[in-house]
């Protein structure tokens, strides 16, 4: 009876990994109450005791979908997500915790179930994630104020000229998918972007590993996050246009639970008093503004 | 034919054996020449072993410098996005990669487990007899079917993110990493029940018939007789399945659990590089290449004990 005492034994190890494993919540990065992380001397946020109804007591809960580069996680040697501690929203949800007089803790979600609104509001207080705001995301989650203005930004080897959209068309272009940037390039809904040559990517790694192999000749997304990799080349990539969008990066609340009128003010004195841009130049060092603008005709 | 001349020339492309084959060759030419028959064939015979070391030690020695090229063109371009020193030397990513593979094994152990149980069940289902079971096996079939044809990252994706919705009791407590568990036992339970199957229906009918005129009834018949026979036969296959099964836990990132895979693209994020894939690579092979050659062993002692007891 070798064969029962296999399985047997098979058996006996899950239900060991079970007991051993029943604590498998995904991630659990927290930090410090009041971690209002050095913003370069900008004004921190009034000092917490702001009630900001919580869904688990003395915590507000984030949610983020990995990687985000510079957003969360900053440095080469952050490698271990349970132990992020710089980047812009992680830096930002700090500084709302703060306000709240609540510690903060983020977990890992898949991006395209945050988008679709299919977290479950009662597990989380606020989604910041690089998510832009678009009407039709909107009608399944509600978006704060924007906090982060994101154009389109064209990242390439250094060689490659980019004057006009016309330039941009004969290359092949990366993108990562479920982002803005896919969208405007590939559905053809929005008049004049639909290009020809454009590759999908699961992660940003990817498509930036596929720019440096040469597989694409450049790779599309938000300006300040193409900088941040430009800056990581050193020298070897250049963001040399980007494209108006008009689009901008908001907070994701659940639909209609309230929360969106308890941090909405909070939010935009962050973007007022400059907090928000020294965080951007603390971590992306580049200013979006010096990369200069090419027209999309609209044809 | 007798001095393999064309061999010979050959195998020069490959010069370190290819010449002494050529050699050989001529030598064996000379010799038929000059009537040394005997002579002639054996170091003919030395030509054609020689061409042969061409094949066998020239197309590895190829294939392995083919690949040393690829690490190593465009100015080691994949060598450093692949094999990044800094990355492969940092103690850090290991571990935030090792914290990611625990929860692989995890997983894999307690989907394993499940799937043993949950695939017996459907291919005892499958296999009910009589018009009476008929709606059952008709909805087994029909689960097999489905589930064997669809890819385990969209199973993953519509149990993952579609049944919370449902807010069904049990399952609303369940966390990310119990649906991946829940999605790959039904993919994979799919996939074993068959396995099963294939190893009961091949347990001959005498067995049963004999069973049955003991005065055992269909289930004790099948509790004592068949399954035992059956699930010996199958183990091998079986544990086959479970190698797809270990690989397959590294879609349950899609489902936002922090596994090895979306540590590795977190790492790979912060280096600007794509090392921790490797990585990530070596921990699943550290685990699965030593279950493969038990897998082997276990193969080759059955199939000992088979023909000894013949």
């Amino acid at each position: 009876m070798k064969t029962s005492r296999l399985i047997v034994g098979l058996l006996a190890a899950g239900l060991l990994a079970t007991a051993c494993g029943d604590d498998s919540t995904p991630a659990a990065g927290t930090a410090a109450s009041g971690g209002t992380t050095a913003a370069g001397g900008s004004a921190a946020p009034a000092a917490g005791g702001n009630d900001c109804k919580p869904v688990k007591a003395g915590v507000l809960s984030v949610v983020t979908s990995l990687p985000g580069p510079n957003f969360w996680g900053t440095t080469k040697a952050e490698v271990d997500p349970d132990a992020i501690k710089s980047g812009i929203e992680y830096d930002l949800a700090n500084m709302l915790a703060g306000w709240c007089g609540l510690k903060m803790e983020f977990r890992n979600e898949n991006f395209d179930a945050i988008v679709a609104g299919q977290i479950d509001p009662k597990s989380y207080d606020i989604v910041l994630s690089q998510v832009t705001i678009t009407d039709d995301r909107a009608k399944v989650v509600d978006f704060s104020v924007p906090y982060f203005k994101a154009d389109q930004g064209l990242l390439v080897n250094k060689g490659t000229t980019v004057k006009t959209w016309d330039d941009v068309k004969k290359l092949t272009v990366g993108v990562q998918a479920s982002t803005t940037a896919e969208f405007d390039v590939t559905s053809g809904e929005v008049p004049g972007w639909k290009l020809d040559k454009v590759k999908s990517f699961p992660d940003l790694a990817s498509a930036y590993a596929a720019l440096s192999a040469g597989t694409v000749d450049a790779v599309m997304i938000d300006t300040p996050i193409n900088l941040g990799q430009a800056a990581q080349s050193g020298g070897k990539e250049e963001v040399v246009a980007q494209f108006k969008t008009g689009e901008a990066y908001g907070a994701i609340f659940g639909k209609g639970n309230g929360k969106k009128a308890i941090f909405d003010p909070i939010i935009q004195s962050l973007v007022d008093d400059g907090s928000i841009n020294a965080l951007i130049a603390k971590y992306l060092g580049g200013d979006p503004s010096t990369v200069p603008f090419v027209d999309v005709p609209a044809s | 034919m007798l001095t393999y001349r064309k061999a010979a020339t050959l195998s020069l492309l490959f010069p370190p054996t290819g010449i002494p084959a050529m050699v050989h060759s001529v030598r064996a030419g000379r010799l038929a020449r000059e009537g040394e028959i005997e002579s002639a064939r054996h170091e003919g015979e030395r030509a054609r072993d020689w061409s042969w070391y061409s094949v066998g030690f020239g197309l590895s020695v190829y294939i392995v410098a083919f690949l040393a090229w690829l690490l190593l063109t465009n100015n080691h371009a994949v060598a450093q996005v692949f094999f990044g020193w800094s990355t492969m030397t940092d103690a850090a990513a290991w571990k935030s990669l090792l914290k990611g593979f625990w929860i692989n094994v995890q997983v894999f152990l307690i989907a394993e487990a499940l799937v043993l149980v949950w695939a017996l069940a459907v291919a005892v289902m499958r296999l009910l007899p009589g018009p009476a079971c008929k709606p059952v096996r008709v909805l087994v079939t029909v689960y097999v079917d489905v589930f064997r044809g669809i890819p385990a990252l969209l199973v993953i994706l519509i149990v993952g993110l579609g049944l919370p919705q449902a807010h069904v009791p049990l399952l609303g407590s369940f966390s990310d990493m119990d649906y991946a568990i829940l999605a790959l036992t039904l993919t994979y339970g799919a996939y074993v029940s068959e396995v099963y199957r294939a190893g009961i229906e091949s347990v001959h009918w005498s067995q049963t018939a004999a069973a049955r005129s003991l005065g055992l009834s269909y289930t004790q018949t099948m509790r004592h007789v068949v399954v035992p026979q059956a699930v010996r036969r199958v183990i091998p296959p079986l544990l086959n399945d479970f190698i797809g099964l270990q690989k397959d836990t590294s879609l349950i990132g899609a489902l936002g659990v922090l596994d090895v895979v979306s540590r590795a693209r977190f790492v790979n994020n912060s280096k600007g590089t794509l090392t921790a894939y490797s990585m990530g690579a070596i921990l699943f092979l550290l685990v699965t290449i030593p279950f493969t050659r038990w897998l082997d062993w276990l193969i080759r002692r059955q199939q000992a004990k088979t023909l000894a007891g013949r």
